[in-house]
């Protein structure tokens, strides 16, 4: 027997990372690469989200990255990762500023780079706030947005 | 609720890519290990020309494929013609009071020097006052574009043949009484060359490689390099077994046989290898046990960065070097817009780059 849905008779909206067929071909990648994805959904707002142990390069510290899927593919996930923070790179809420939102695609993670192309930026990110807390430059490239010029969390400003 | 997924990169160990890069952080440069060879080869050749010189062999690090960088200097022996009646006097054995080393390593360090200096090397020179070996030096810096400048010397050993079907030769020993002490470097280098198929020879190599210079970062070295070579023909006997793991296992293996008792030499008519001076068995074991420990750990990281923090614990100097290079190619790449993912150690296997972004300001309200 088939049911039909009645219009205006509610129901929960399906979002993306529910159907498995989208969600697979966003984190085949990673999980060719061999990364250890941890899949976790919250309740309300139900929402899908990752925990993923990644090495931070030269430095071998192993840091978990907990990656929280929005609603619509249309918008960004938010990155968070454990540890000691670089705030001068990162949003109100502590997740990381991985791109900026006015460059074009060929400059900003979209949905279908996939979750192997996210950890990776995400992983250099933490790269980067770990050479920050040294007392280097931020070495990468930043959006023409306002950056504070020292950081209240690094060293070089206490 | 969680979903765990399994690591899909196959069947090597995240600590195989950073025991690896350690072992290359070590290496010889081929350049450096031919022209040390070369310098060998020489030396030995112009000391055949000796009426009393009968045969000679390669040993030490450079003929067993142990040897680690900076490689100083390659080693080799010369057998000496007994039959000859200058050359009777000589030994342990021989008749009446036999004479001391002295004058033998006198007459073929000269006898090389002049030759070395007129064909090849005028400002050669010779050491003729060690314990066992002539050593000459050559003074003359060959600059390799693969490893700066090198000049290594060569040592050169003496060797007296034992009476018929003896097994074994005698060579100088200055600080043992009479001078002489019975050696079998051609039964080492078959030990160590011969008979095992190459998989084995080389894996043994390996760890050997890496004990011997986490050894020597100790500031008292708890074995010399060949106790590490018996102990490795002994313990390291499983070609399958995977780097990170085999010389996990040896360490362990070496901690428990060194406090049993000496490490009997490989050749069966050589005593069994001293402890370095003043070290005694139950120091080298709790040593060697240590090193086992971060070995291990390192072996069941989950990560090549967590391996490779347990082997900075072992190879303090070299994972620095290391972590230096690739910190100067990392901000090279950064600089230039180039994302990380093309470099080998990050995150996992290299996957085509991902894109150069930029990383956006905390906002305002954010501080």
């Amino acid at each position: 027997m088939v049911r039909r849905r009645r219009p205006g008779s509610g129901g929960r909206r399906e979002s993306w990372d529910d159907t498995a067929g989208p969600r697979l071909r966003f984190e085949r990648e990673a999980l060719e690469h061999g990364l250890a994805v941890r899949r976790e959904y919250t309740a309300r707002p139900r929402r899908l989200s990752y925990r993923i142990q990644v090495d931070v390069p030269e430095f071998d510290e192993q840091r978990e990255l907990r990656i929280v899927m929005p609603s619509s593919p249309i918008r960004s996930p938010r990155v968070f990762v454990n540890g000691p923070a670089c705030l001068r790179h990162r949003y109100a809420d502590g997740s990381l500023c991985l791109w900026w939102g006015r460059d074009d695609e060929a400059r900003r993670w979209v949905t279908r780079d996939g979750l192997y192309a996210l950890v990776q930026l995400a992983t250099e990110h933490v790269y980067c706030e770990a050479l920050c807390r040294e007392g280097e430059a931020w070495p990468k490239a930043e959006a023409p947005t306002r950056h504070r010029p020292r950081c209240p969390a690094c060293p070089t400003s206490r | 609720m969680a979903t765990p997924t399994t690591r899909t990169s196959g069947s090597r160990l995240p600590a195989s890519a950073p025991l690896q890069s350690i072992l290359e952080e070590i290496s010889v440069p081929m350049d450096v290990m031919k022209e040390a060879r070369r310098r060998r080869d020489l030396v030995l050749e112009i000391a055949r020309e000796h009426p009393s010189v009968r045969g000679r062999w390669s040993s030490g690090s450079v003929a067993y494929g142990t040897a680690n960088s900076p490689l100083e200097d390659a080693d080799g022996g010369l057998k000496m013609n007994r039959r000859l009646a200058d050359m009777r006097q000589f030994g342990p054995d021989a008749p009446g009071l036999g004479l001391g080393p002295g004058p033998l390593m006198e007459e073929i360090g000269y006898f090389v020097l002049v030759r070395l200096r007129d064909r090849h090397y005028p400002k050669a020179t010779v050491d003729v006052s060690g314990k066992r070996a002539i050593k000459f030096e050559f003074h003359d810096t060959v600059d390799l574009d693969s490893a700066g400048p090198v000049d290594p010397y060569v040592d050169v050993v003496l060797g007296l043949a034992r009476p018929e079907g003896a097994r074994g030769l005698w060579i100088p020993n200055r600080k043992a009484p009479g001078g002489w002490d019975l050696a079998d470097p051609a039964g080492h280098l078959q030990a160590m060359n011969g008979g095992t198929d190459k998989p084995l020879r080389v894996l043994r190599a390996h760890v050997v490689r890496l004990s011997k210079r986490t050894v020597k970062h100790d500031e008292h070295p708890v074995a010399c390099s060949w106790n590490l070579c018996a102990l490795a023909l002994e313990l390291v006997d499983d070609a399958d077994l995977e780097l990170p793991e085999a010389f996990a296992r040896f360490l362990e293996g070496a901690s428990r046989l060194i406090l049993d008792a000496p490490t009997p030499d490989p050749s069966p008519v050589v005593a069994p290898i001293e402890l370095p001076a003043g070290i005694p068995a139950s120091l080298a074991s709790l040593r060697l046990e240590q090193k086992a420990s971060s070995a291990r750990a390192a072996a069941a990281a989950l990560t090549a960065g967590g391996a490779r923090a347990h082997y900075a614990e072992l190879f303090g100097p070299e994972v620095a070097s290391i972590r230096s290079r690739e910190r100067t190619d990392y901000l090279r790449r950064l600089g230039k817009g180039t994302p990380l993912a093309a470099a080998p150690s990050i995150v996992s296997a290299p996957s085509e780059a991902h894109k150069p972004t930029r990383s956006d300001g905390a906002p305002p309200q954010a501080w």
